[in-house]
C-alpha cells in the first residue's frame, strides 16, 4: 500500500510528509489516492501564518492513511500526527445517508472533536451523470443533507463535492482542481495550527531547561520536528533558524557547565568520544546519528557532526555552499573548544582528525556545488582558511603520529594510535571515488604519503590565500612549509619562503616578526652551510635590539667564529648592507687649512656611525668611495675679466698652470652644489603630517549682513592631502662594491656600540671636483658592509691644484717705475701645494736698456741674472730684491716700455713681464724773437706721479757748429730744482749767429745733469733733451704807423686817419713778392678802401717798402693797431709751366721767426669824436 | 579574555601591541603578533567590500557617518578569536582574544565593541600628546 509510513525511504530521507486520514469509504479513496497525490505537490499554495509571520508560497506533498480510531497520535508528535482528516463517501442516496452514513459521518465527528480535531473536510465523490445535468438539480443532495446536518458557519467550506475524475475525467476538472486546492489550503491551515500550539510547547519545554531532569536530547529531537516540518514546507531557512537556535542553546550550556554547575544531561556528552567519522554534507538525514541523540548515546562529535550535517543540508539546498565552509571553520573551532571544556574522553588526535575530515569534506561539498554554481568566488574566499586548517590539523596529526620530517620512525604507541584514528574514522563510502577519509588514513599510514599529503594541502591553502589577496596569510603558511622543509632537509626551499616572509615584513615594519625569520634563516644558512649568508645574517641578528641580548651575544660570537672559520681563506670579502648593523648618523668634510682642498694634502672626512651591535667590533677599514663629480648643468662660464691687476700696480704674471682656469668667482658658484657635511636625519622625507596646516576661520554674512555660517578653512588643502608616495619606501641596497681605488680610508678602527666617531682620510692627487660615494666598513678583515647613503647626497668637495707662482713686483707699489734712476724691486717664488726643489734657478732676461742686478751685489748691473732659488716647502714664498735702472734715451717720449722674461725650470716657456717706465722729466722749448736776435727758452717739468724732487746742474745747450750760444742764465743762482708737485726750471740762451753766414736749419741738445735730492750720495746722471730749430732767421720787420687825418692833431673815432705801413728787409731772401693783409679788429677798426695788397721788394735795398692805408677808429680809447700779415705771394704761373701746377697765385706763410712785427704791441690813443682839433698818439 | 590588543598604523606598519598572558610554547608575544599580522589580511579584506558596497551608495559623506568603525570577528583559530576596528584615518585596532581561558569563550559582540571603543578613545589621547609624531611607536607608561 502506498504512502504508508515507515516505508524504508522514511528512514533515510525526508519523507516527513503531512499525514492526511481517510475515513469513510477506503475503498474509494484507494481509486482516487493516485491521482490525489501526484496533484498536491503540483502547484504553490499561499500560506497565511498568524502572529503576521510572513507569508509564503509552499509546495506541499500529503501521505495518506486510513483513519485509525485507536491509533491516535499525540499532538505534540508533529511528524506522526496525522495533520488532517478527510472523510470520503460516494453516496447518492438520500435515504442511506439517512440510515447508515450519517451515524458513521456523526461517529467520525464527534471522534475529532474529542480530539480537539477542527482540520477535517468530507468529500462526496459524485459520478457525473449526463442525465442529471439535463434536469433541473434535485431539491436536495445528500451533500446538502451532510451540510444541513453537520454544519455551522465557520465550517460551510469543510464539505465538498468533486465528480469522480476517474469515470469521467473531462467533467470532472474543474471540481477537482478546487478539491485539491481545498485540501491543500486546509493542510496548511491545520499546520499553521498545529505548529502554533506545537511552538508553545516547544517554549514551554525550553523554559524548563533549568530543571535538573529537563534534557537536551528529547528537547532537541521535540524542536527538530518543527525544523523537519519547515524543511518539508520547503522553509529551509527558517528550518536552519531551528538548528541554528539549538545550536547557540547547546554552546551556551556547554559554555555556562564551565563556570556553573553542569546539568545531569550534559553527562551524555562527556562520554567517551570513539567514533570521528567524517561530516557528510548531503541533504539526507544522518538517522544513525539522530538515533544515538535519540538514545542519548551520542558524544558530542557525533552531536557536532549532526547538527553540522543538518545545516549544511538546509544551505545546500538554498545553494549556499559558501555559507557552509564559514560555518565549518567556527563549528571546528567550537567543537574543539567544547571539546576541552567539557573533558570528554577521546584518543589523542581524534578531534584533530574529525576537524580535518569536517574541513575535507566540506571542501569537497562546496566544490560540488560551485562546479555548477556560479558562487565559485565567495567559496573560494571560505576555501583558503579552510584549506589551512586542514593542514594545520593535518600537522598536528602528523606530529602525534610521529609523521613529520626529521622525526625519528614511528614508535609502537604511535603506530598504534594511527590504528586507533583510522579506525574511529570509520569506513569509507561505498562509492569508488576517494573521500577525504581515505586520504587521510592513507596519509597517516607512512611518512611520504603524509608528507606528500601535507604539502599538497600547504600549497593549495597558499594558493588560495594568494587568490584571494591575503598575502599575509599566505606567507604565514610559508613559514610553516619553510619549517617542513628544513626538517625535510630541503633548507634551500625554506629559504626562499623565509625570504619572502622576511621582506614583507621588514617591509611593513615588524620587526620582531623580522627578528624571528631571520633567526629561522640562520638556523636554515647553518644547515646548508653557507658560511656568507650565516656570517650575514649572525651580523644582523647580533645588531637586532628586539631581541634579547643574550642571544644577540651569542650570535656576534657565532658571527666571530664564523669570521675566523669560515671566511678566513675566502679573498673576497663578503659584501652585506651597512644599514642593518650600523647607521650613518651625519658626515662632515672637515674644511682644510686653506680655504681649498689642495691636491697632495690630507683630505679628512669625518663621519657618525651608531652602531647595533653589542659589543665592540674591530673594523679594520673604513672607507669612503669617491667619485667624480659631473656637473649636471652646463657650464655657463663667462669670460670673466682678466683680473690680472694693471701692471703699473702689480707688474707680475699669473702663475697658475695652463690646466687650472677656472676663474675663482665660477669656481665658487659651482662647488655650492656640493655639500660639505650632512645629517642623514636631512635626507628623510619630510613627514607630511608636520606641515604646518594654514587654516583660519572665516565668518560668511549674508547679503543683509546676517551670519551666514562660519567656517574654518584649510588653505594649503593640497599640500596637507597630497598623496604620499605609493611606492614603498625602499632602502637603497648596497650590495654592489664601488670602486675604492682611491677613497677616504682609516684603517683598525674600534667600533663601540652607539655612535662612534670615524675619521677616514686621503691625500688629493687629482684636481677637479668629486662627491662622496659608497661607505664600507670592513669588520675583521672579511666580512665588509657597505652603504649607499652618501650616494644621493650631493656630498662632495672640491681640490685644486696651486703650482708656483712667481711674480716680478715693485717694492713700493704705489709709485711709478722711473727710468733714469736705480729702481728696486723683488722676484716673489711662491711655491703653491708643490715643494721647490734646491738648486733650481729662475733666468732673467731684459730687454735692451734695461739693466739688473742683485740689491748687495754692488756688481754691474747686467741684461741677464741667474736667480738662485732656496728650496722651500709647500705654501712657502721666497723674496728676491732686485735693482732695475732703464736706460734714459735723449728722446722725448713720455712712456718707456721694457719686457723681462722670466724662465722657470718648472714651466716650459718663458714669462713675459712687460714692464712700464715713465722718464723722470720733460723738457720743451720755445724760441723768442727781438728783431733779429734769437732766443731759445726751455722749461723742465716732472712728469713723475709720485712726489720727486730733482736737483740740476750745470745746464747746457749745445749746438751746431755754425752757431753759438751765449748763456744768459745766472750762474750763481745755484741748483734748480724739478718736483712733480709741479715746480719747473726755465733756461735761457741767445743764439749768436754770424750774419755773414745764410742760416740753415740748426741742431740743439739740451742736457743737464739731476739727482734727487733726497738721495744725496748718488752722483748725477744726465738728462738730455735734442730739438731742431728751422727759419729762425728774421727776414722782414714791419713797422706800422697810425696818423691822424690830414688837419687833424689827434685820431679821433670815426675819423679816417692813416695808417702808415713799413716792410723792410732785414736778411737775404729770395721772396721778393709780398702780401699784407691788415687785420683789423672789425669792432674797433674799419679799414676803407683795400686791406691787402702785393708788394714787390727789391732784392739788393734795404728799403722800405711804405703802404698807407685809410682806416677809421671805430671807438674811443687806446686801442691795438690793426695786425699786418705778411704772406708769401707767388704769382700765377704763366711764364714757367712746369714749375707749379697751379695757375692761380697763392700765399704761403713765413714761418714765425722770420717775420718780426715791431709795431705788434702798440697801442693808439684815439679820442673820442669831439670837434676838438686834437689828437695825440702814443706809443 | 582578550589577551593582546594592537594599534596598527595607516602603512600596516605596528605602532604598538599590548599582551598579556604566560608565555608558553603556543602562546607568546610572538604568536599573537601572528596572529595580529594575518588578521590585517582579513581585515583589509572587509574593509575593501563594505568600501565596494557604498560605493554604490549614493552620499560619499553617508558613507562615512554611516560606517561602522567597528569590524567584528576577522577571523578564529582554535585558539583565539580576532576581532578589528578601523578608524577614519585608517588606524587599525586589533583585539585578540583567546577562547580557551575560562572566560574568553563566552564574550560577547558587544563587549568587544565596547572595548575597542575604548581603545580607540585612548589611542586618541596618546596622539594628542603634542610631541608624539604621528606614526612613530606609542609606547605604554
Amino acid at each position: 500500500m502506498k504512502g504508508v509510513d515507515n516505508s524504508p525511504a522514511d528512514r533515510e530521507g525526508m519523507t516527513n510528509k503531512p499525514i492526511i486520514t481517510c475515513a469513510g469509504d477506503w475503498n474509494l479513496f484507494c481509486t482516487l489516492e493516485a491521482p490525489l497525490v501526484a496533484a498536491i505537490p503540483q502547484d504553490s499554495c499561499e500560506w497565511r501564518r498568524s502572529y503576521g509571520r510572513i507569508t509564503k508560497f509552499v509546495y506541499l506533498e500529503a501521505s495518506f492513511v486510513k483513519f485509525n480510531k485507536d491509533k491516535n497520535q499525540s499532538e505534540l508528535n508533529l511528524l506522526k500526527r496525522p495533520i488532517f482528516h478527510v472523510y470520503w463517501t460516494d453516496c447518492v442516496d438520500i435515504e442511506y445517508y439517512k440510515t447508515t452514513l450519517r451515524e458513521d459521518i456523526e461517529g467520525w465527528l464527534k471522534y475529532l472533536e474529542k480530539n480537539n480535531v477542527t482540520d477535517w473536510m468530507i468529500v462526496l465523490v459524485e459520478t457525473y451523470d449526463i442525465r442529471k445535468t439535463n434536469k433541473l438539480l434535485p431539491r436536495t443532495t445528500v451533500l446538502d443533507k451532510i451540510k444541513g446536518d453537520f454544519s455551522v458557519k465557520q465550517t460551510e467550506d469543510r464539505f465538498i463535492s468533486v465528480i469522480n475524475p476517474i469515470k469521467s475525467e473531462a467533467r470532472s476538472a474543474e471540481s477537482w482542481r478546487a478539491l485539491v486546492a481545498k485540501v491543500r489550503h486546509f493542510v496548511l491551515v491545520a499546520y499553521n495550527k498545529a505548529l502554533i500550539k506545537f511552538e508553545e510547547h516547544m517554549r514551554e519545554q525550553r523554559e524548563k531547561r533549568n530543571d535538573p531532569e529537563w534534557d537536551f536530547c528529547k528537547y532537541f529531537i521535540l524542536q527538530e520536528q518543527l525544523a523537519f516540518v519547515l524543511e518539508m514546507l520547503c522553509l529551509y531557512e527558517e528550518a536552519l533558524v531551528q538548528y541554528d537556535e539549538l545550536d547557540a542553546l547547546f554552546s551556551q550550556f556547554v559554555l555556562n557547565s564551565n563556570v556553573a554547575e553542569s546539568p545531569k544531561w550534559l553527562d551524555t556528552f562527556k562520554q567517551q568520544v570513539t567514533s570521528w567519522q567524517a561530516v557528510r554534507l548531503t541533504a539526507l538525514v544522518p538517522q544513525n546519528l539522530r538515533e544515538l541523540i535519540i538514545k542519548k548515546k551520542a558524544s558530542l562529535l557525533d552531536f557536532r557532526s549532526y547538527l553540522f550535517q543538518r545545516q549544511s543540508a538546509m544551505l545546500l539546498l538554498t545553494f549556499k555552499p559558501w555559507e557552509i565552509a564559514s560555518r565549518c571553520l567556527t563549528t571546528v573551532h567550537n567543537t574543539l573548544v567544547e571539546l576541552s571544556l567539557l573533558g570528554a574522553q577521546a584518543v589523542e588526535g581524534a578531534a584533530a582528525c574529525w576537524a580535518h575530515l569536517a574541513c575535507v569534506e566540506t571542501l569537497r561539498a562546496c566544490e560540488r556545488l560551485s562546479s555548477t554554481n556560479t558562487a565559485l568566488e565567495a567559496c573560494t574566499a571560505m576555501h583558503a582558511p579552510l584549506l589551512h586548517n586542514a593542514k594545520d590539523k593535518l600537522h598536528e596529526l602528523g606530529k602525534l603520529c610521529g609523521l613529520l620530517p626529521g622525526s625519528s620512525d614511528p614508535s609502537s604507541e604511535q603506530l598504534h594510535l594511527v590504528v586507533m584514528l583510522s579506525a574511529g574514522m570509520g569506513d569509507s563510502e561505498p562509492n569508488n571515488q576517494q573521500s577525504p577519509t581515505d586520504r587521510l588514513k592513507e596519509a597517516l599510514c607512512s611518512k611520504n604519503s603524509f608528507q606528500q599529503y601535507y604539502l599538497e594541502l600547504a600549497e593549495l591553502a597558499m594558493g588560495t590565500y594568494k587568490h584571494i589577496g591575503r598575502l599575509r596569510f599566505a606567507r604565514h603558511i610559508g613559514r610553516d612549509l619553510a619549517a617542513f622543509y628544513s626538517e625535510l632537509g630541503e633548507s634551500g626551499k625554506a629559504v626562499v619562503f623565509l625570504t619572502d616572509a622576511l621582506r614583507s615584513y621588514e617591509e611593513q615594519g615588524w620587526r620582531d616578526l623580522a627578528a624571528h625569520s631571520r633567526l629561522e634563516l640562520v638556523a636554515a644558512a647553518l644547515r646548508m652551510r653557507d658560511g656568507d649568508r650565516y656570517t650575514k645574517l649572525s651580523a644582523r641578528i647580533a645588531s637586532t635590539a628586539e631581541l634579547e641580548i643574550l642571544v644577540r651575544n651569542f650570535y656576534f660570537e657565532e658571527m666571530m667564529k664564523s669570521l675566523r672559520d669560515n671566511l678566513a681563506d675566502k679573498k673576497e670579502t663578503v659584501l652585506t648592507e651597512l644599514n642593518d648593523c650600523f647607521q650613518i648618523v651625519s658626515a662632515t668634510l672637515l674644511p682644510s687649512e686653506r680655504d681649498v682642498y689642495i691636491t697632495d694634502n690630507k683630505i679628512q672626512c669625518r663621519f657618525v656611525v651608531e652602531s647595533y651591535m653589542p659589543k665592540d667590533v674591530n673594523c679594520t677599514r673604513a672607507a669612503i668611495s669617491v667619485e667624480v663629480y659631473q656637473d649636471k648643468q652646463t657650464e655657463k662660464r663667462t669670460p670673466v675679466k682678466n683680473n690680472k691687476t694693471d701692471l703699473s700696480v702689480s707688474v707680475g704674471s699669473q702663475s697658475n698652470s695652463p690646466r687650472r682656469s677656472t676663474p675663482d668667482d665660477t669656481s665658487e658658484n659651482e662647488s655650492n652644489n656640493l655639500i660639505t657635511s650632512i645629517r642623514l636625519d636631512d635626507l628623510k622625507p619630510k613627514n607630511p603630517l608636520l606641515n604646518p596646516m594654514n587654516i583660519t576661520s572665516k565668518l560668511h554674512y549674508k547679503e543683509d549682513k546676517t551670519l551666514q555660517k562660519a567656517t574654518v578653512e584649510c588653505q594649503n588643502p593640497k599640500v596637507t592631502l597630497k598623496r604620499s608616495d605609493s611606492s614603498k619606501y625602499r632602502k637603497p641596497s648596497a650590495t654592489v662594491r664601488n670602486n675604492y681605488e682611491t677613497c677616504f680610508s682609516a684603517d683598525d678602527i674600534i667600533i663601540k656600540p652607539g655612535l662612534n666617531d670615524v675619521t677616514v682620510e686621503y691625500i688629493a692627487k687629482q684636481c677637479g671636483k668629486f662627491k662622496l660615494g659608497q661607505i664600507s666598513l670592513i669588520v675583521e678583515g672579511k666580512l665588509e658592509f657597505l652603504s649607499n647613503a652618501l650616494v644621493s647626497s650631493k656630498m662632495g668637495y672640491e681640490v685644486e691644484t696651486q703650482g708656483v707662482s712667481v711674480y716680478l713686483n715693485k717694492v713700493e707699489a704705489k709709485k711709478d717705475l722711473v727710468a733714469g734712476l736705480e729702481q728696486e724691486m723683488e722676484l716673489v717664488v711662491n711655491s703653491g701645494s708643490s715643494k721647490i726643489e734646491e738648486n733650481a734657478k729662475i733666468e732673467l732676461r731684459t730687454s735692451t736698456g734695461l739693466h739688473m742686478r742683485f740689491v748687495d751685489d754692488q756688481s754691474a748691473m747686467s741684461r741677464e741674472l741667474s736667480i738662485p732659488i732656496d728650496a722651500i716647502g709647500p705654501f712657502q714664498t721666497a723674496k728676491i730684491q732686485l735693482r732695475l735702472f732703464a736706460i734714459l734715451q735723449p728722446k722725448r717720449e713720455k712712456n718707456i716700455e721694457h719686457t723681462v722674461w722670466l724662465t722657470c725650470p718648472w714651466w716650459e716657456s718663458a714669462t713675459e713681464v712687460p714692464l712700464h717706465f715713465v722718464p723722470p722729466m720733460s723738457a720743451s722749448w720755445r724760441l723768442l724773437t727781438s728783431n733779429t736776435r734769437k732766443l731759445v727758452h726751455i722749461t723742465l717739468k716732472s712728469t713723475v706721479a709720485h712726489p720727486l724732487q730733482f736737483l740740476l746742474t750745470d745746464p747746457s745747450l749745445d749746438c751746431d757748429a755754425n752757431t753759438n750760444v751765449s748763456d744768459l742764465n745766472p750762474k750763481n743762482a745755484g741748483d734748480l730744482v724739478v718736483a712733480s708737485d709741479g715746480t719747473t726750471a726755465s733756461f735761457m740762451w741767445e743764439l749768436l749767429k754770424d750774419p755773414l753766414v745764410k742760416a740753415g736749419p740748426m741742431k740743439a741738445t739740451f742736457s743737464v745733469n739731476y739727482r734727487l735730492k733726497s738721495a744725496k750720495e748718488e752722483t748725477s746722471r744726465r738728462f738730455s733733451c735734442p730739438f731742431d730749430i728751422q727759419d729762425y732767421t728774421t727776414l722782414f720787420v714791419i713797422r706800422t704807423k697810425l696818423e691822424p687825418g690830414k688837419g687833424s692833431d689827434f685820431c679821433r673815432a670815426s675819423q679816417v686817419c692813416c695808417l702808415q705801413l713799413n716792410v723792410q728787409r732785414v736778411n737775404e731772401t729770395e721772396h721778393t713778392s709780398l702780401m699784407y693783409e691788415v687785420l683789423a679788429d672789425q669792432t674797433m677798426w674799419a679799414v676803407l678802401g683795400r686791406t691787402a695788397g702785393v708788394i714787390t721788394m727789391e732784392s739788393n735795398s734795404t728799403e722800405g717798402q711804405c703802404v698807407s692805408l685809410d682806416v677809421m677808429p671805430l671807438g674811443a680809447g687806446y686801442l691795438p693797431l690793426p695786425a699786418v700779415r705778411l704772406s708769401k705771394y707767388i704769382a700765377a704761373n704763366t711764364r714757367d709751366p712746369k714749375k707749379d701746377i697751379s695757375a692761380h697765385p697763392r700765399l704761403e706763410p713765413f714761418s714765425p721767426g722770420q717775420v718780426y712785427h715791431a709795431g705788434k704791441a702798440k697801442q693808439i690813443h684815439v679820442l673820442p669824436p669831439v670837434p676838438k682839433e686834437h689828437v695825440d698818439i702814443t706809443v | 579574555m582578550a589577551v593582546c590588543v594592537a594599534v596598527i598604523g595607516k602603512d600596516n606598519s605596528p605602532l604598538y601591541i599590548g599582551g598579556i598572558g604566560n608565555d608558553t610554547s603556543t602562546d607568546n608575544e610572538l604568536s599573537r603578533q601572528w596572529l595580529v599580522h594575518t588578521a590585517l589580511d582579513a581585515l583589509e579584506e572587509r574593509l575593501a567590500t563594505t568600501n565596494s558596497n557604498n560605493a554604490t551608495a549614493s552620499a560619499n559623506a553617508a558613507r562615512t557617518d554611516l560606517r561602522d568603525l567597528y569590524l567584528g570577528l576577522l577571523y578564529s583559530t582554535d585558539t583565539h578569536k580576532i576581532y578589528g576596528y578601523v578608524t577614519n584615518t585608517k588606524i587599525k585596532l586589533v583585539l585578540v582574544t583567546s577562547s580557551t581561558s575560562p572566560s574568553g569563550s563566552n564574550i560577547r559582540d558587544a563587549e568587544v565593541r565596547t572595548a575597542l571603543r575604548r581603545l580607540h578613545a585612548l589611542y586618541a589621547d596618546a596622539i594628542c600628546n603634542p610631541f608624539h609624531l604621528p606614526g612613530d611607536q606609542i609606547i605604554s607608561q
